[in-house]
């Protein structure tokens, strides 16, 4: 009896179709950020020395490496509705962990992965806590934040570990923070693989899916029989999967770690994700725009570096454009709503 | 008399031309009351006739667009909550309490009029305990507020308003979470104070215990003042017709649907908000759940689905279920669309095909990955069926209700559901989509499957079901024939008291 209505999702040809895929381009999250970053690079190009140069945007892509393989996590999580502030501290646990274990010649490779695998349960000591006893994610991590640095105070005894050479086959582990496969960084590589499996697994599965739609509303997911605690934990096991990658890196580009290394580094990555156009209460998000905040931090840092800007000035830079990025994104939405 | 310290002067309350809008909805229409001084003075009417209204207006937290209030003659010119309080004397004790739960009874009672600059703690907890003794309430003032049952929260809201010499009590529905001992204790005490000359509103929809309580009677009807009663000499009936009004016209019913044997068989279900109900749904058959919004009709059909945690004995064709959460119900064939629509069932974050094909991404997925061209297809050949208007790309947020309503509706009927569970489903709909909704519901049961909504909207129920089972606190007070039932009938049944009703 329907079947005389025509169907009036399918927009009719003609000039409607351009409006709306105009009104789709303009919807992008991710186009304030790509816009900023662009007059960004702009104004390095031509107001700065040396921006342009290919060693100084390798630089950069580097620097942003490893706030980037974190952010990566952290969307997942902040796209399920939580977030994590303990990814400094299971980035350090790990460095320790890591270092450790090569100082007592375990074969690099094992080394790493068992490293991956302490992040991986600390993610998990985090979502099963949330989840289980059904408190505020903010809490639980400010709590682990704390408890996991604690951790990795105790194992090292609070003393630095320094690899040097002697440790066999050490270069292998090096390479992968300090390796130029075709003159590119090993760790922006590592980077981009993270964005890409991130990306997949947020755009093309089941679980990504289910991400989006615990965060857009965890009532409603549940009403439709999605698996809402699962969802949630296994974001929190990504994030400490990808912080113990990060924190693996970091010391293999330094092949130095001590107690204090890593503090702060949860507010780089949440702020990444959040300029990058995903909801800080959930449910929105995409890892394009992840990247992009990633690049558009570490970028700003190295503008405000080549323009000679001081330091000081470089974090407050930083902190209004978080202010900006999201009011911009809040005044957008509002009027789209309406 | 001559103990009466808190009633200088009888105060005459009045409204005139009261006039109110939110959006297209006209939520007083020249409404003109009076409220006489020393007396119970109940506002009845449905879910929408403009009660609430009526009484954020006279408690300050409303403008009204047109129209006075006057208080002992005077026309009130500013609307705000301390206004209404601190000039007028007006107080509201409101259905959801709201006291600061980490601070004692008397720094709750005496908050904003604490004595000195600097109130000693002594002192506050004795003034409070005065009031308190007034109104034969044995609360300790130095008590936290938070541990206090709902009962005598309302009673610390009572003091608190005889702590500012209040001439003027307005009651919104408080009996909703109070037991009948405590209902009873409460209807005294208004007594006391009428008679000591304070004036008193009391806003419910409970029938009986108006009729028990009340002095006289303002009824609203869609926003309008349709009736006013001397309590005394009124019936429960005429109270009804009085708020229904219209005397609906049997709906034509002849959607070649037949009704099989039984689908659907709950026996003695039991939950926080609702106990010992038993009812049977067939195959081809709609079934209605009515009762007032503390009735637990809301409570049932979300148990059925897994939603909330029930006991009982539940048989869809004849096996026992073991539903503990929505994913079991599902597994089972069951359906529902809940009452809350942007906080229960929309993803706002998704588009409006994701929104119509979330149920189909666990079976167009392989190996953990979505086929989402699959769901693109699906869901445009769904929002084609239902005439959902917009873009099938665009936001939810961005469709009217009533096609939002459709977007869910086809999300669940795409499964074909053995079951299909609905709360309000017709909530926030505009005209035309609700009658396609019902239609909807019709195609259902007559494909086979079994359908049990409940309802705030009666005519709606009278209208789509064949059957209601109508439910009051909690317990089946009654069944009756959707076909020949009237509003009244059903309304009688809504508002019986279960205690009083031979079980």
């Amino acid at each position: 009896m329907q079947t005389a209505v025509p169907p009036v999702s399918t927009p009719p040809a003609g000039p409607r179709t351009t409006r709306s895929m105009v009104d789709r381009v303009i919807r992008q999250r991710e186009l304030g950020v790509i816009l900023a970053l662009a007059l960004l690079c702009v104004y390095g190009i031509f107001g700065t020395d040396g921006f342009r140069s290919s060693d100084n945007l390798l630089n950069v892509g580097q620097q942003a490496s490893l706030i980037g393989i974190m952010a990566v996590g952290a969307t997942f999580v902040i796209i399920a509705g939580e977030i994590d502030l303990s990814v400094g501290s299971i980035y350090v646990l790990v460095s320790m962990c890591v270092g450790m274990l090569l100082q007592a010649e375990v074969a690099w490779p094992v080394a790493l992965l068992l490293g991956l695998v302490v992040g991986g349960l600390c993610g998990l000591v985090n979502g099963v806590i949330t989840v289980g006893l059904g408190l505020p994610s903010f809490i639980v991590t400010l709590g682990t934040l704390s408890v996991f640095r604690g951790i990795a105070l105790l194992m090292t005894n609070a003393a630095p570990i320094s690899l040097d050479q002697t440790i066999p086959n050490i270069e292998g582990f090096a390479y992968l923070g300090n390796g130029r496969p075709f003159g590119i960084p090993m760790q922006l590589i590592l980077m981009l693989l993270a964005v890409l499996v991130g990306g997949f697994l947020l755009r093309f599965t089941k679980f990504g899916f289910h991400t989006y739609a615990v965060g857009g509303s965890r009532e409603a997911a549940r009403l439709c029989g999605i698996a809402t605690a699962r969802v949630r934990v296994m974001s929190f096991v990504i994030q400490g999967v990808l912080a113990g990658l990060a924190g693996a890196v970091g010391l293999s580009f330094l092949l130095y770690v001590q107690g204090t290394t890593g503090v702060g580094l949860e507010l780089l990555v949440i702020t990444a994700v959040i300029i990058g156009g995903a909801a800080l209460f959930g449910g929105s998000g995409t890892m394009l725009g992840t990247l992009v905040g990633v690049l558009l931090i570490a970028t700003l840092q190295n503008v405000l570096i080549l323009a000679g800007v001081s330091s000081f000035w470089q974090t407050i830079v930083i902190g209004v454009v978080i202010i900006a990025s999201v009011a911009l994104d809040t005044v957008v939405r509002r009027r789209r709503r309406v | 008399m001559t103990e009466d310290t808190l009633l200088q002067s009888p105060l005459t309350l009045r409204v005139s031309g009261l006039c109110k809008r939110f959006g297209g909805v006209q939520a007083l229409n020249d409404v003109s009351l009076d409220f006489p001084p020393g007396k119970i003075t109940a506002v009845l009417g449905e879910n929408g006739a403009g009660k609430s209204t009526l009484m954020t207006i006279m408690a300050g937290l409303q403008r009204p667009d047109s129209g006075t209030l006057t208080v002992a003659g005077t026309a009130v010119s500013g609307y705000s909550p301390s206004q209404m309080l601190h000039e007028h004397r007006i107080a509201l004790v409101p259905q959801e309490i709201a006291l600061c739960r980490d601070r004692t009874v008397a720094e709750n009672v005496l908050l904003g009029r604490e004595p000195g600059v600097l109130p000693s703690r002594r002192r506050m907890n004795e003034q409070t305990r005065a009031l308190l003794e007034q109104i034969d309430t044995p609360i300790d003032p130095r008590q936290d507020a938070g541990l206090l049952s709902v009962a005598e929260q309302q009673l610390v809201l009572i003091a608190r308003a005889l702590a500012r010499d209040c001439r003027v009590l307005i009651l919104d529905e408080p009996t909703t979470s109070l037991t009948p001992n405590e209902a009873s204790r409460l209807f005294a005490l208004l007594r006391r104070l009428r008679d000591r000359g304070t004036t008193i509103l009391y806003v419910s929809h409970r029938l009986p215990e108006i009729i028990e309580l009340a002095d006289l009677v303002h009824v609203l009807r869609d926003g309008r003042h349709v009736a006013s009663f001397d309590a005394a000499e009124v019936t429960t009936d005429r109270l009804i017709s009085a708020m229904v009004g219209r005397e609906l016209a049997a709906a034509v019913r002849d959607d070649g649907r037949t009704v099989g044997s039984p689908l659907l068989e709950v026996a003695n279900l039991s939950a926080a908000a609702f106990s010992g109900v038993s009812l049977t749904v067939c195959a081809g058959e709609i079934v209605g759940v009515a009762g007032l919004p503390d009735s637990g009709s809301n409570a049932l059909v979300a148990a059925l689905f897994g939603a909330v945690p029930a006991t009982g004995d539940v048989r869809l064709d004849g096996v026992r279920l073991r539903v503990r959460s929505p994913r079991d119900a599902m597994r089972a064939g069951i359906g529902y669309v809940p009452a809350e629509r942007r906080s229960q069932a929309l993803f706002p974050d998704l588009s409006v095909n994701d929104n119509a094909t979330v149920l189909d991404v666990e079976t167009s997925s392989r190996f953990g990955l979505v086929n989402h061209r699959r769901l693109r297809r699906m869901g445009k050949a769904r929002l084609a069926e239902y005439d959902v208007r917009g873009s099938s790309g665009g936001v939810v947020t961005g469709l009217s209700g009533g096609n939002q309503q459709k977007v869910i509706l086809s999300r669940w009927l795409a499964r074909e559901p053995r079951l299909l569970l609905l709360d309000d489903p017709t909530r926030g709909v505009d005209v035309g989509a609700k009658s396609e909704i019902h239609d909807r519901l019709v195609d259902v049961a007559r494909s086979g499957a079994a359908v049990l909504m409940s309802s705030s909207d009666l005519p709606e129920l009278l209208r789509v079901c064949d059957r209601i089972v109508v439910l009051s606190r909690g317990q089946v007070t009654g069944a009756v024939d959707a076909r020949t039932a009237t509003e009244q009938e059903v309304m009688a049944l809504a508002t019986r008291s279960v205690a009083a009703s031979p079980a």
